[in-house]
């Protein structure tokens, strides 16, 4: 099988495997990160996942990665590792926050949050509804220009938040048994499409989903926002001083507000005024 | 507390907001969100001062009795020691 390479922000690997099926399946999932193969001098990083009587054993440059006798477990276990590297090699160039980023054109809205809050789950309703996908999980600031730079991992869904987006799932022939705990979808599964350019911040909304809660949109102050942000950064320490300087510049020229929604669509609507 | 001189640590970097105050500690990387309160106590911790002159100045500024600006003040300034963002000194005698 040949190889395929993908980036992921400064992140370049490539995965390979002899199980057919696990192969079409990861080319399907990471369609959206695929790029042509490094050039010389350029360290990528090479996975490889080998089928074995004890299930799968990842390994990394050669080195153990994990281990897993389930099948639907295998993609789950790869982008928890594949997240940490994006995070690792963002060092120096973007702070990246646990958000996701859906955009129009060149304007884009950020939408901080821990887990749990419904952050994925509201971005694959966005992508369907006409948003392009800047990343459900990396919000990579820039720091010098404070732009977002696209992340367009799938989407992961458990199976719980899953059941809406099922019948757009559309795996490879023979993968589905990679699929059955967590659907990973691209921008493309749903008929949508993944960013493939920087794009300006004009809103930083952090969402929380609650079951059968009105839309309530509140304005946040700039000083808390900073702060709930920091809390949402994954490497702020690698350089705290820009970091620091990123969020302020940020939420000095933009608005923050919380979000408490239980219906996407409505939730869309309203954030649809600040990428207009 | 009341015989020491309190000081802003001088390395930490300042963002003013309308709500409120960003002390950023570049040695921990922490930030630190300053309210109402404390932001009026932040402000009043330069170059330095002691409980006492606190008291004098913040009570006589909100024409509010000493004995009532004092519970609150003493539990800024715990949380700014607490957090290392003010520093105190014994003062002179």
């Amino acid at each position: 099988m040949t190889d395929t390479w993908y980036r992921a922000l400064a992140h370049r690997f490539t995965v390979g495997t002899e199980d057919a099926e696990l192969h079409e399946a990861l080319v399907a999932v990471f369609s959206d990160l695929q790029v042509g193969p490094p050039s010389v001098g350029v360290h990528e990083e090479r996975i490889d996942i080998t089928p074995s009587p004890e299930g799968w054993v990842a390994t990394s440059d050669g080195s153990p990665l994990f281990r897993t006798r389930a099948d639907d477990d295998v993609i789950s276990r790869l982008v928890v590792h594949l997240n940490r590297q994006i995070t690792r090699t963002a060092a120096g160039t973007h702070v990246v926050l646990h958000a996701a980023v859906i955009a129009r054109g060149r304007n884009a809205v950020l939408l901080p949050a821990p887990p749990g809050a419904g952050k994925s789950t509201l971005t694959a309703h966005a992508v369907r509804s006409g948003w392009a996908l800047g990343g459900d999980e990396h919000g990579a600031l820039d720091l010098q220009t404070s732009r977002l730079r696209p992340v367009p991992k799938p989407l992961t869904l458990k199976a719980g938040s899953a059941a809406n987006f099922r019948t757009e799932h559309n795996p490879p022939n023979g993968s589905e048994r990679f699929f059955t705990r967590h659907l990973h979808l691209t921008a493309q599964d749903l008929g949508g499409r993944a960013l493939d350019h920087d794009v300006e911040p004009r809103a930083i909304v952090f969402p929380t989903y609650a079951p059968g809660a009105a839309l309530d949109v509140r304005e946040l102050g700039p000083a808390r926002a900073l702060v709930h942000l920091r809390a949402e950064t994954f490497n702020f320490h690698d350089d705290a001083e820009r970091s620091f300087d990123t969020l302020v510049r940020l939420v000095r020229s933009v608005p923050a507000l919380t979000m408490r929604y239980s219906d996407a669509e409505s939730a869309l609507i309203a954030l649809s005024r600040y990428a207009s | 507390m009341e015989r020491q001189r309190l000081a802003r640590r001088e390395d930490l970097r300042v963002e003013r907001f309308e709500d409120g105050t960003i002390v950023f500690d570049p040695k921990s990387a922490a930030v630190h969100h300053l309210d109402g309160p404390a932001t009026i106590v932040w402000d009043r911790l330069a170059p330095s001062a002691t409980l006492e002159e606190l008291l004098d100045i913040i009570s006589g500024e909100l024409g509010a009795p000493r004995d009532v600006v004092s519970q609150e003040l003493e539990q800024v300034l715990e949380t700014l020691l607490d957090r290392e963002l003010v520093v105190s000194h014994e003062s002179p005698p």
